[in-house]
């Protein structure tokens, strides 16, 4: 592997590594003032590509554009759920919860299916492919766009979180709940509120993985997967070690699928985290131990 | 604990006494078909419901031990023709050493709840994405199509109830092992005690490390002889069909929606889902292939709503379970 090779992988990694951090971070705000892992996180990504896809296929509404309307529009529907559906869904056993998510799962999958089909489909949108060139390291400008965008999303995140009261509030659910709603946090509109944040993540994440990456009906489980192994590894409620934690997965992918193949990759991957969880069971960066 | 008498005993003889009948009756070869299917499953999640329904430790990949017996006796038969009967114990090894490469950090560490659920999870992803992408061995994605020899030896038979016969005793084996070691000993108040209260359980000087261990370890060889099932009576494997998971999800839900605390209640899940599933497969399948599992999961969210511990909850208000 030369030089050029290497730094280009290094430069996809991080990428990768990006996307899988927005993805995860909200599967880490719901766990967080829940304390319900939402196994069908990937699914609701799947719909949101699905639906990015038709709009640009259908109308040629940009991707990239289209991304505050279906942030918006997952916003909404998180906020709903939560209302509907999740808020009895913490009263039931954990038997009952797994149960539902399959159900979920199961309904979204087969529902996309029957839809669309089962096909790989990509928008292939024309300036996504045009290359930047920074010496002889080639970037598709695509890939830059959707950098930049994560960047920005992740930084607004953070600010929200720790600038404004709705985030402090956030904070303060997830750490602990009882001692919120003791000093007057409406926790479960709080609670609702972030589970909508949650949703508009993973429509955001869509949009910028969209143009870069195709989408089938069971694009999600691998997402699902990766996002628990990176809040996993990078200890639960730990910005920074899930920084870490993604960007280490992401290169590992990028340069195993490189190396080897996608499969291999993934299964690296996942064979990173169970040694990780032999070694340090409370994650890279330390934190609480659950 | 089981008294004499018990309603539930009465419906697992009554399940016998169907099996018993459509054994000796003229029945199509697809009743055949799908009374093998309906108690595989039964035999799967009755297996799961040792390490998650008793011992309260969910796991969604068992599909990594269906894969393991299936694989191991497909791949010993296929590459160097060794009949099943041989190729069983192998089966068995390797799924022992998942369980142990699976419950030995897991256990150690006391990792609970949702973080035990996705180990297994992950666990049954690398040994599916492995399959596919070691294809000059396992033959990838498309699986082994194994030679039909008819030959006894290599248990291959014409008739199909032959393997109803063989998945029946499998499944009765199941149950007597699971009455005598975990409902009429000590092993099940260890295992319930584990489930309501692991520091408690600890504190009262029950060695949870270890009774999680044997819990794991029945459930997986018990799954393993279940894949090494599937391999005999379909002679066809993929990845997809016997590690993915869809199946370990097949599996986990079917034993919830019976009820994962009875000793019962996965049979029943099975004896509800599996002939819908099937008939819904057959059909409506080929023109729409998405129905049956959005069906199913319908049905989940309907059932854990309405019976969060499950069916069999309903039908026996827990006299089925260990007290």
């Amino acid at each position: 592997m030369d030089v050029i090779t290497f730094i280009q992988l290094l430069i996809n990694g991080v990428l990768l590594g990006g996307l899988y951090m927005l993805f995860s971070t909200g599967l880490n705000l719901i766990y967080g003032v829940m304390r319900l892992v939402n196994y069908a996180h990937g699914e609701f990504l799947m719909m949101s590509m699905f639906i990015l896809y038709w709009t640009y296929y259908l109308w040629h509404i940009d991707p990239y554009g289209f991304l505050p309307v279906i942030s918006l529009i997952m916003f909404i529907l998180g906020y709903v759920l939560y209302w509907t559906l999740l808020r009895r869904i913490v009263r039931l056993p954990y038997p009952a919860q797994i149960m539902t998510f399959v159900g979920t799962i199961f309904i979204l999958q087969n529902l996309a299916l029957w839809l669309w089909g089962a096909d790989y489909r990509s928008p292939h949108i024309p300036y996504v492919y045009k290359p930047l060139t920074i010496g002889s390291i080639y970037i598709p400008l695509g890939r830059a766009l959707t950098l930049l965008l994560g960047i920005l999303i992740y930084t607004s995140l953070h600010l929200f979180l720790h600038k404004t009261t709705l985030g402090v509030f956030i904070r303060a659910v997830s750490q602990d709940r009882g001692a919120a709603t003791m000093i007057g946090i409406n926790v479960d509109k709080v609670t609702a509120i972030t589970v909508g944040i949650s949703l508009a993540l993973a429509g955001a994440t869509a949009a910028l993985i969209l143009p870069i990456y195709y989408v089938y009906p069971y694009v999600g489980s691998d997402f699902t997967i990766i996002g628990f192994i990176i809040i996993t590894l990078g200890g639960l409620g730990n910005m920074l070690g899930a920084l870490l934690a993604s960007l280490l997965i992401g290169i590992l992918i990028s340069f195993a699928g490189y190396l080897y193949s996608v499969q291999i990759a993934y299964a690296l991957a996942l064979m990173v985290y169970i040694a990780v969880l032999m070694l340090r069971p409370q994650g890279l960066l330390g934190g609480k131990k659950h | 604990m089981l008294r004499q008498g018990n309603k539930t005993n009465y419906v697992y003889v009554f399940i016998n006494i169907v099996i018993l009948l459509s054994l000796i009756l003229n029945i199509p070869e697809y009743v055949v078909h799908v009374i093998i299917l309906t108690l595989w499953y039964a035999y799967l999640s009755t297996a799961w419901a040792i390490i998650s329904g008793y011992t309260g430790q969910v796991s969604l990949g068992h599909s990594l031990f269906v894969a393991a017996g299936s694989y191991a006796v497909a791949l010993l038969y296929h590459h160097y023709g060794i009949t099943p009967i041989l190729g069983i114990p192998v089966a068995i090894l390797i799924a022992c050493l998942f369980i142990v490469i699976i419950g030995v950090p897991s256990f150690k560490l006391g990792v609970r709840g949702p973080y035990f659920t996705f180990s297994t999870l992950a666990a049954a992803q690398v040994f599916f994405y492995l399959l596919i992408a070691y294809s000059h061995i396992t033959g990838g994605e498309l699986g082994l199509s194994l030679k039909y020899t008819g030959n006894p030896l290599y248990l291959h038979f014409a008739d199909k109830k032959i393997y109803l016969f063989i998945i029946s005793l499998l499944w009765n084996l199941e149950m007597l092992l699971i009455r005598k070691m975990i409902f009429r000993g000590r092993l099940g108040y260890y295992l319930v005690a584990i489930r309501e209260d692991e520091d408690a359980a600890a504190a009262v000087g029950i060695n949870v490390f270890k009774y999680k261990m044997i819990a794991l370890l029945l459930s997986g060889i018990l799954t393993a002889l279940g894949g090494a099932f599937y391999t005999i009576y379909f002679n066809y494997v993929t990845p997809p069909s016997v590690a993915s998971l869809q199946l370990s999800f097949r599996i986990a839900t079917t034993g919830l929606v019976g009820g994962a605390r009875s000793w019962l209640g996965p049979t029943i899940g099975s004896i509800v889902i599996t002939p819908i599933m099937e008939y819904i497969r057959i059909r409506f399948g080929s023109k729409f292939v998405a129905l049956p599992l959005a069906i199913y999961g319908f049905l989940l969210l309907i059932i854990a709503n309405t019976a969060p511990l499950g069916l069999a909850r309903l039908l026996f208000k827990g006299r089925d379970e260990i007290k």
